[in-house]
């Protein structure tokens, strides 16, 4: 089933010096439960894309849907606390709060109860394989593996269907990527998520169902 | 509440930035509040001080010479030699009149008048009438010495008895006239010292008498010229004839005894525009110790109201509401009831006027006792209150008192003053230095307003720099810790947008834990410091009030300052929290600004790093 479409997509914006259009007509379409790569080099306009998926900012051209609704007419703030979840390649944990408080953060967010939410997040932690030790700990104290899947399993916590994944392996190492990306496929194949990934990394890309390139802003489909 | 409190944990996780900031902005806002204190305590102080520091002026005309007066001493065969003030004319009041002259009240030029109250009697005061008499010498004898002279009839005066032989000298007349013992003549006599060395007269105690020349008349006109007495000179005796009370001059005599039976009974009454022109009130030696003083609005309208002495209420059982009949017999424009009945002698004055006639009532009516005041008098002092003394307004005289006036003389620091706002002592010797009168000397006091006032200036520079060091300080810690707490919070907005917080929920979520510590911190830092105001305010103040360096007297109002309690200025906590108020709104202005600003972006831009204006 079709979650996600983007029809001639354009995003451009005016920096200091130059008008830069960083995407240029791109159409592609996301189903429910398959895992997604888009790759491609530095400034090909993948971020900026996924961001636009995420519903960060609105297309200069083109229009996105979301389950056949276009996203420009949806309250965007909805659309990420509800339905879409970004994780980053650097994390952006709540370095003040705790691992479990992280995780807690959407759901609490979206009226669930302080101890509802709490247990939900040792689940959700323990899911993404964190001992529950971690749970008390704040970002600073762990890993970057560690703190990557504080961040998916934050990301899950928010109950959604979509799940876009900037660089998440970016700085991890061989081992932990490997268990993101395959935590990730875990989420996409085993629990319906759609999983769009950023990466430039072949290996991250191979796991995935489809894999998206972009060049220049433009998009062709690669696999 | 989720927001705050989040907002709140995530704060106090940084707990040394916290702290830092509460104890920072506790500081800043202290000093401002501080500063701030002192600024309205010092008004407060200004204000009391105000209501109970009075500057008055006192004028005094100076003598155009000095002339030498000798007096016959029958003892010393020789003069005494006394110099006395001679001035050409006098300075009018309206003199004191002039461009950029401001008077609260005054200038007034009082004196007094003398009330006629039969009812009543002079009570507390010593009085050396004299005594009029009729006698012969026990032989003819020129009186250049103590002589022999029996008493045959007591006109006036309770000093001797008919029949007795009295001890008379005509001690200052270098060449009295002869007395004969064939004749009988009509005196007025008043012991005095005289011959201190034969007041054992043939070995008895015998009181010397001599000449008391009052039956001239001392009348004066409004501009102080004698009015002429066609009918006495300075005789201070008559020979008695067949006939002689008929004649003019035997008329004069009567009166002249008749007077004395006034003398006892009439009152000293000051009419004054304040009572705080007198100095006895203005140095504290004076005080309203019953009921009240008068209104403003009885001064001028000139409402009947007086004020009476407590001893006089005392000694007449007259009291607060009671009517008080003055009927005013004659005026006295040279000296003060402190001068004419402030020593324990009363000084005796001729009551009759240049006809020879008791001085006629010129004004009569009922006043009403509104106050009493206390006070010593008999301080032997023009500047001190006079025995029964009565206050009036002096509007609520009606009438002319020009041919009822029995002395004159000069403005004096005891008769003439005026009231200036305070402060304003300098304004006026400018203006009335340019007026050119040079005999005319005026003196001020102000209970040391001028040190005081220069300290409360010194204490508002304080204040003032307390304020901007403060508010310099608030600044600098609300626009750091804003970039601190805010400005370097771009990402964690960024954060929350990407978790789908709308733009307010991510104000509310940043907003709420630095609103907290601005209100903790002001509110602690702003009560302390107008706290610490109160405080150091009445450490100040209990010194100050109390310390005579900074005064002339100790006269402060009795209610404002009550002696012997601590003056505390309580902590100006309206201040504090107008102060409170005035940092949290400059907090929330900066914080609000700076969130707005990271809000402007869209999260995208900030995970960028982008900084672009939005």
């Amino acid at each position: 089933m079709e979650i996600l479409r983007a029809e001639h997509v354009s995003y451009s914006y005016q920096s200091k010096y130059q008008k830069v259009e960083a995407v240029k007509d791109v159409s592609c379409s996301f189903e429910q439960g398959k895992f997604y790569a888009i790759v491609g080099e530095s400034g090909s306009g993948k971020s900026t894309f996924l961001s636009l998926l995420a519903g960060l900012d609105s297309p200069s051209e083109g229009v996105i849907y979301v389950q056949g609704e276009p996203l420009n007419g949806m309250d965007r703030d909805a659309y990420r606390l509800n339905r879409a979840a970004v994780v980053y390649q650097s994390f952006h944990l709540f370095p003040l709060l705790t691992a479990r408080e992280n995780v807690m953060l959407p759901m609490e967010f979206k009226k669930i109860s302080r101890k509802d939410a709490a247990r939900q997040a040792q689940k959700l932690l323990s899911r993404v394989g964190l001992e529950p030790r971690i749970g008390g700990q704040f970002p600073k104290m762990m890993s970057g593996g560690e703190q990557q899947r504080v961040a998916i399993a934050r990301a899950v916590a928010s109950g959604g269907e979509i799940i876009l994944a900037d660089e998440p392996t970016g700085n991890l190492d061989s081992e932990n990527e490997a268990n993101v990306v395959a935590l990730l496929k875990e989420l996409a194949h085993e629990d319906g998520y759609t999983v769009i990934v950023i990466t430039h990394n072949q290996r991250v890309a191979e796991e995935t169902d489809h894999v998206f390139c972009m060049k220049d802003g433009r998009m062709e489909q690669a696999r | 509440m989720l927001l705050i409190r989040n907002s709140i944990r995530q704060l106090f996780r940084m707990r040394g930035r916290a702290l830092l900031f509460f104890l920072l902005l506790a500081t800043a806002s202290g000093l401002c509040s501080l500063g701030r204190g002192f600024l309205v305590i010092n008004r407060e102080k200004m204000a009391a001080y105000e209501d109970s520091f009075l500057t008055i002026g006192t004028v005094e005309q100076k003598a155009d010479k000095v002339r030498e007066r000798m007096i016959w001493d029958a003892e010393l065969k020789n003069y005494h030699i006394y110099n006395s003030s001679v001035y050409d004319t006098f300075v009018p009041l309206s003199a004191l009149t002039f461009e950029g002259a401001d008077y609260l009240s005054g200038p007034k030029k009082r004196g007094f008048y003398g009330a006629y109250m039969p009812q009543y009697e002079m009570y507390g005061i010593g009085m050396n009438l004299g005594e009029v008499v009729e006698g012969s010498p026990l032989e003819d004898v020129v009186p250049d010495h103590p002589v022999k002279f029996q008493v045959s009839r007591v006109l006036a005066g309770m000093g001797t008895r008919e029949g007795n032989v009295i001890t008379f000298c005509d001690h200052y007349d270098p060449s009295p006239e002869k007395l004969y013992a064939d004749k009988t003549y009509v005196m007025s006599l008043q012991y005095r010292p005289g011959h201190e060395s034969e007041k054992e007269f043939e070995g008895d105690y015998v009181s010397e008498y001599v000449p008391f020349p009052i039956l001239t008349s001392d009348q004066v006109d409004l501009e102080g010229n004698s009015v002429p007495d066609e009918v006495a000179d300075d005789h201070f005796s008559d020979v008695v004839t067949e006939g002689f009370y008929e004649t003019k001059r035997g008329k004069r005599w009567m009166n002249l005894v008749e007077s004395w039976d006034y003398a006892r009974h009439i009152f000293p009454v000051t009419g004054t525009d304040d009572i705080n022109l007198l100095m006895p009130f203005y140095n504290g030696n004076a005080y309203i110790s019953g009921g009240r003083e008068f209104t403003q609005e009885e001064y001028e309208r000139g409402d009947r109201v007086c004020l009476v002495s407590e001893l006089f209420a005392q000694h007449t059982g007259l009291q607060i509401g009671d009517q008080l009949h003055l009927a005013l017999q004659y005026a006295n424009h040279r000296r003060t009831p402190g001068d004419a009945f402030g020593s324990n002698s009363m000084a005796v004055f001729s009551l009759l006027n240049a006809e020879g006639e008791i001085y006629p009532v010129f004004e009569e009516a009922d006043y009403e006792i509104v106050g009493t005041y206390g006070g010593q008098a008999g301080l032997k002092d023009e500047y001190g209150m006079g025995y029964n003394e009565i206050l009036i307004p002096s509007s609520s005289v009606k009438n002319s008192d020009a041919d009822n006036i029995l002395e004159s003389g000069p403005m004096t620091g005891s008769t003439t003053s005026f009231r200036i706002a305070n402060g304003t002592i300098d304004e006026y010797m400018e203006q009335w230095n340019k007026q050119g009168i040079s005999n005319v000397e005026i003196t001020f006091y102000d209970r040391g307003y001028s040190e005081l006032e220069a300290n409360i200036n010194n204490m508002k520079y304080i204040a003032g720099l307390l304020i901007v060091m403060g508010t310099v300080m608030v600044l600098m810690v609300l626009f750091y810790f804003s970039w601190l707490f805010i400005g370097k919070q771009g990402e964690r907005t960024a954060i929350e947008r990407a978790l789908g917080l709308q733009k307010r929920q991510c104000f509310l979520s940043l907003f709420s834990g630095i609103f907290l510590i601005l209100l903790v911190g002001s509110v602690c830092g702003c009560t302390l410091g107008s706290g610490l105001a109160g405080k150091i305010a009445s450490q100040i103040g209990e010194e100050s009030y109390y310390d005579t360096t900074f005064g002339n007297s100790a006269a402060i109002d009795r209610e404002t300052f009550p002696p012997g309690e601590t003056v505390v200025f309580p902590a100006p906590m309206r201040e504090a929290a107008v102060c409170t108020l005035l940092i949290l709104s400059a907090g929330t202005g900066i914080a609000a600004v700076g969130i707005l600003k990271n809000l402007c972006r869209e999260p995208m831009q900030m995970f960028a790093g982008g900084q672009e204006a939005c």
